[in-house]
């Protein structure tokens, strides 16, 4: 990513390179995107009753409610515990995300390069 | 930079804009203050300010675009190619003006090759035979004529060639604003729901395409580049051949040929001979 880094700091490099450089890494994410769509997550809630699944971007897929604790769980109770099961299923779908983009990010400092050269035109310079 | 909220955007094109007050004339005069000639000109062509406005409203559009670049986590590339996007905006004011000064160019090479012609085929010809007559023509026929048309296809192309490059950029630069346009609000809301993972799947799938859509705008640009490149290679070789034409060797260095007419036209011992009424 020479390119990247080149023109991500503002200088001028290869534009060619560059365009390779980003095609290569638009590949990259369609492909971490496409696993995310296959892959299954799960999470529960604090008791274990309730279990959902989710896909990798985040469509809910699967519900299951153990019959043995309903016993325990009134109808609020439930309607929490199904929620929080959602909820760990996302909080998992979301650690597997990161996981699977790892490779595609990069430092970013937050700061624009071309600041002085916008400021310059403004000013007419 | 903030778009003040009650102005609508305006972006003001090279050569739509008003044009300015008329001609105005120069007087020209000599040591004693006496006008001697008055030429009109035409007033000078300023810029419009478009190049200034598009980066000023463009700015906050890509603030917002990078800040949805930096959020979705996955932002690196895609603020490289903000990068390129950016700097490889132009003025196409600066192509506009250089249209419009090589067609005047072409146009004046035109009037004075019109001028030349016509004093010889209305004034001389009609009026005198004798040897200064068909000097005086293959002259204008073969010589002036030839480089004046030279000279005058060189401008055209010249000319048209800007107005090409003019419509690129102006293209190129319309295409990046309006795609930062659309894009911003839609990564801006997104950008607001990155904190949940489905927010972030949307605001990584909403910077590959815009990623994408941008990397396009920039090979396009790229190609047409490279293509105007070869059009501009192709005029400096037409324009070795002029230098051809006017300096010894091709080389300035060597100094200008002789265009002259020969001064044995005029000379006071062969008027008789030279100058006959026809």
């Amino acid at each position: 990513m020479k390119e990247v880094t080149a023109f991500g700091q503002g200088g001028e490099g290869d534009l060619p390179g560059l365009l390779r450089e980003v095609e290569s890494w638009l590949g990259s994410l369609t492909g971490a995107l496409e696993e995310m769509r296959e892959v299954r997550l799960e999470g529960t809630d604090s008791t274990g009753v309730v279990r959902a699944e989710v896909s990798g971007v985040g469509r809910l897929v699967g519900l299951s409610i153990d019959p043995r604790g309903l016993r325990d769980l009134d109808h609020v109770e439930l309607a929490e515990a199904v929620r929080a099961a959602i909820v760990a299923a996302h909080l998992a779908m979301g650690e597997r995300l990161t996981e699977v983009t790892g490779g595609l990010a990069g430092p970013t400092s937050g700061d624009d390069p071309l600041d002085s050269h916008v400021r310059n035109v403004l000013r007419g310079d | 930079m903030s778009m003040p909220s009650n102005e609508p955007s305006k972006l003001i094109v090279p050569g739509r804009t008003p044009a300015p007050s008329g001609p105005r004339q120069l007087h020209l005069a000599n040591a004693g203050g006496t006008v001697q000639r008055t030429v009109t000109v035409s007033p000078p062509r300023t810029d419009p300010g478009f190049y200034q406005r598009l980066i000023g409203r463009l700015n906050p559009l890509r603030q917002t675009s990078r800040l949805a670049m930096a959020m979705s986590g996955i932002g690196v590339a895609a603020l490289a190619l903000d990068v390129a996007a950016t700097l490889n905006l132009g003025n196409p004011f600066l192509f506009h003006d250089r249209r419009e000064r090589w067609k005047e160019m072409s146009g004046l090479l035109e009037g004075s090759r019109s001028d030349l012609w016509r004093s010889y085929f209305d004034e001389i010809a009609p009026h005198w035979k004798g040897h200064a007559v068909r000097m005086l023509q293959t002259y204008i026929r073969f010589n002036v004529n030839v480089l004046y048309g030279q000279l005058g296809k060189i401008s055209d192309e010249m000319s048209g060639t800007m107005q090409s490059q003019y419509k690129e950029v102006l293209e190129y630069d319309l295409s990046v604003f309006g795609l930062y346009a659309t894009s911003a609000p839609v990564l801006r809301a997104l950008t607001a729901s990155s904190a949940h993972p489905i927010g972030r799947v949307a605001l990584m799938t909403q910077v590959g395409l815009f990623m994408s859509a941008v990397g396009n705008l920039v090979k396009q640009f790229a190609d047409v580049y490279n293509s105007y490149e070869g059009d501009l290679n192709k005029l400096e070789l037409k324009l070795n051949d002029l230098k051809g034409a006017f300096y010894r060797s091709g080389n300035p260095d060597l100094g200008p040929r002789d265009l002259h007419l020969s001064p044995s036209i005029e000379a006071p011992g062969q008027i008789d001979d030279n100058w006959i009424p026809a």
